[in-house]
């Protein structure tokens, strides 16, 4: 069945299409290239300004610390203020390099299936590149595996060394024109919203509730 | 209360019922407003001329798109094949309908999650499922607050805009046995509770798609609730359906776009999730569904493709903005449509979709003030296509169209002569004073009664412009 449905879907199009060339429409091409403006380049640290600024117009958190010691006290303060017992972690190295610098009295939990991490209150990953444009986390699930670590708690914490700021969208896509797409990438950018009732927002519905963003000098 | 199916030929009696409904027209009001609102702020945030800059782009890229649409579905299909997922093809709702309950069946699915999709709505895709068995909930709040209450959405961003949350806290009092007197916040928790229940214990996830990638076979979906993520990361299997004009050349074109939709449509920078999905994520112990299955549908859309007026339709990224302005959506809301689609883009495409039997009163339900057209992202000019419907519609043969013919012809003759204009005129400044009621004409006899049951009607000024003119109004404000 799918066959003949693609070929006559397919034949279809076609057909349509040879339709408006003999009525005379123009029909573009595709280019070969994009058009879009180059990506653009800042400096580091106005790309940081704007990140924060971005991501706190969205009512994410962005910290800034020195080195893994600045990142594990800012994520254990975090934990502590937060009364989290169950924290999930992400397999990235940066974020395996917090084990036994969180509060004693919270489980890890480490690679686990989706039920352990969905009974966590706290997640913590890395990420593969953040956006200033739009106060923006991308996620490449080809890299880590975070996909629920970020998603299913309710609190996201995410260390992000910053020479993954990239000023904006086409920078962050530009990346894939050399690097294999993976199965997911998913962008972030603050904690998950709603204004389904009333047009009152709430934050924090299906996704996390609180979104913090560790930038890392010198990681 | 007004929120089941209406048969969407029944525009301007649903229109009216709509109308009547005071607390329906001022929360449509409010919302239609605050997105208003937020979308000029955000185009003016981002600059006026890069925003006309960037529309032009954005619609560059959808009209060579689809100038190539065969071409591209065909590198997309392959593309996302050689990444693991399975493609299918659907000539029309029942066979997309089809497709989908037969992935459910193979895959022995039971419980199925949805996340806010319009090309599923348009293949009433929830009833088929049911009906075939398979118990499936809409987890998007608005939409899943509209299924407990047997509804359909009414506002295509905030689907229970026509609920006030006391009626809500009395429908999750109802269904989750929560405090009738809850507030928005623990409603909200209370849904996340529910429905974080069903995510987890589902079987496969179906969603819809915003665009799809041809270069690398995937596909991009947006959301603010994080349902989409859930709907498309935690169930073995996920169902994405697409209609064939999703797809776009490069993922370099996504920022155009990513920039150009949650403005125009929330007035957000951006959404909060953007998932690009390439292929299952789950295979090989990773973490994702094990199957990823995409439906490509035609369903009436291949023919739009013949003819430039009806094309540009197909370039619709779907981001509400027209809805938001237009001033008789703003009034009678979604249900009135009858139709998935409503406002300005729906009462195009639904004729087109459906075909012309049903949906011909669509093209009537506009002012054509051209709102639409102005705020469209990608810049269709959707007053034009309602115009070429409406000629389409009215050269279809039927008998009431006699008398509004006749009215026409009449009206054709009496403006192309300046001496019956100046009667004619002269005649209904004489006349109207016997219908003016306050600074309005609210009824009329015959045919004028028809049309100003709905509506009123300005009296002709007591002079005309002409008259004023020669009684030296053109000795006065002169150009300086
Ligand atoms: S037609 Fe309407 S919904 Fe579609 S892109 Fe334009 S404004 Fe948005």
């Amino acid at each position: 069945m799918s066959d003949a449905a693609r070929r006559t879907v397919l034949g279809a199009i076609r057909h349509h299409l040879r339709e408006a060339r003999s009525a005379g429409d123009e029909l573009p091409a595709v280019r070969e290239a994009g058009r879009g403006p180059p990506p653009r380049i800042g400096e580091r640290e106005d790309l940081v300004r704007e990140f924060a600024t971005r991501l706190g117009a969205v009512g994410g958190v962005a910290w800034r610390v020195a080195g893994i010691d600045g990142a594990a006290d800012c994520v254990a303060s975090i934990a502590a203020e937060l009364g989290a017992t169950r924290i999930a972690l992400s397999d990235a190295p940066l974020v395996r390099a917090l084990r036994g610098r969180l509060p004693a009295s919270a489980t890890l939990v480490e690679v686990a299936d989706r039920d352990a991490i969905a009974s966590c209150e706290l997640g913590i990953t890395s990420a593969q590149a953040a956006i200033a444009e739009t106060g923006t986390l991308v996620l490449d699930a080809g890299m880590e595996r975070h996909r629920l670590a970020s998603l299913l708690p309710r609190v996201h914490v995410a260390l992000v060394p910053v020479e993954l700021l990239v000023a904006d969208l086409d920078a962050a896509f530009a990346a894939y024109a050399t690097r294999e797409v993976p199965a997911a990438i998913t962008l972030v950018t603050g904690p998950s919203r709603t204004a389904d009732i009333e047009l009152t927002l709430v934050v924090g519905v299906h996704g996390p509730q609180a979104l913090h963003v560790v930038l890392i000098d010198g990681a | 209360m007004s929120g089941t199916h209406k048969p969407m030929e029944r525009f301007d009696h649903n229109a009216r019922e709509a109308l009547a409904d005071g607390r329906l027209r001022s929360a449509l009001r409010k919302a239609t407003g605050q997105f208003g609102e937020r979308r000029r702020a955000a185009i003016e945030d981002f600059g006026a001329e890069e925003w006309q800059a960037l529309r032009e782009r954005g619609r560059a890229l959808k009209d060579e798109a689809l100038a190539s649409l065969d071409v591209l579905l065909e590198r997309f299909a392959s593309r996302a094949t050689a990444a693991g997922t399975r493609v299918h093809w659907a000539r029309d709702a029942r066979e997309a309908c089809e497709v989908v309950a037969g992935i459910a069946t193979a895959a022995g699915a039971k419980a199925v999650v949805k996340a806010k999709s319009m090309t599923t709505e348009e293949l009433r895709l929830d009833e088929h499922l049911t009906q075939r068995g398979f118990e499936s909930v809409e987890t998007d709040l608005g939409e899943w607050i509209v299924q407990l209450a047997g509804e359909v959405p009414s506002h295509i961003i905030v689907p229970a805009i026509h609920r006030s949350k006391e009626s809500i806290a009395e429908l999750f009092h109802e269904h989750l046995g929560t405090d009738p007197g809850a507030d928005v916040i623990a409603l909200t928790a209370a849904a996340r509770q529910a429905l974080r229940t069903r995510f987890l214990a589902a079987d496969l996830g179906i969603s819809g798609v915003n665009f799809a990638v041809a270069e690398t076979g995937s596909i991009l979906i947006l959301e603010n609730e994080g349902n989409a993520r859930l709907t498309t990361t935690l169930p073995r299997v996920h169902v994405a359906v697409m209609g064939i004009e999703k797809v776009i050349a490069r993922l370099a074109d996504l920022p155009v776009f990513l920039r150009l939709l949650p403005r125009a449509g929330t007035g957000q920078r951006l959404t909060s999730y953007q998932s690009l999905l390439t292929g299952p994520g789950g295979r090989g112990g990773g973490e994702g569904p094990r199957e990823l299955h995409v439906v490509i549908l035609d369903n009436g859309r291949s023919r739009m493709l013949s003819r430039a007026v009806t094309r540009q339709a197909l370039a619709c990224i779907r981001c509400g903005a027209c809805l938001n302005v237009c001033p008789v959506y703003q009034n009678v809301g979604g249900h009135a449509y009858g139709s998935v689609y409503p406002g300005p883009i729906g009462a195009v495409i639904t004729p087109q979709l459906a075909g012309l039997g049903r949906g011909a009163a669509l093209p009537f339900a506009s002012t054509l003030c051209g709102a639409c057209r102005d705020v469209c992202p990608v810049a269709i000019d959707i007053p034009a296509l309602l115009l070429d419907l409406r000629a389409e519609v009215v050269a279809q043969p039927k008998p009431a169209r006699r008398l509004e013919r006749l009215a026409f012809a009449l009206w054709s003759f009496v403006v192309r002569g300046r001496r019956r204009f100046e009667f004619a005129t002269a005649f209904a400044r004489f006349a109207q004073r016997f219908l003016i009621t306050g600074d309005r004409i609210r009824s009329g006899p015959m045919a004028l009664g028809v049309w100003t049951k709905g509506r009123d009607l300005r009296p002709l000024a007591k002079d005309s412009f002409r008259a004023l003119w020669e009684r030296g109004l053109k000795d006065e404000g002169t150009p300086r």
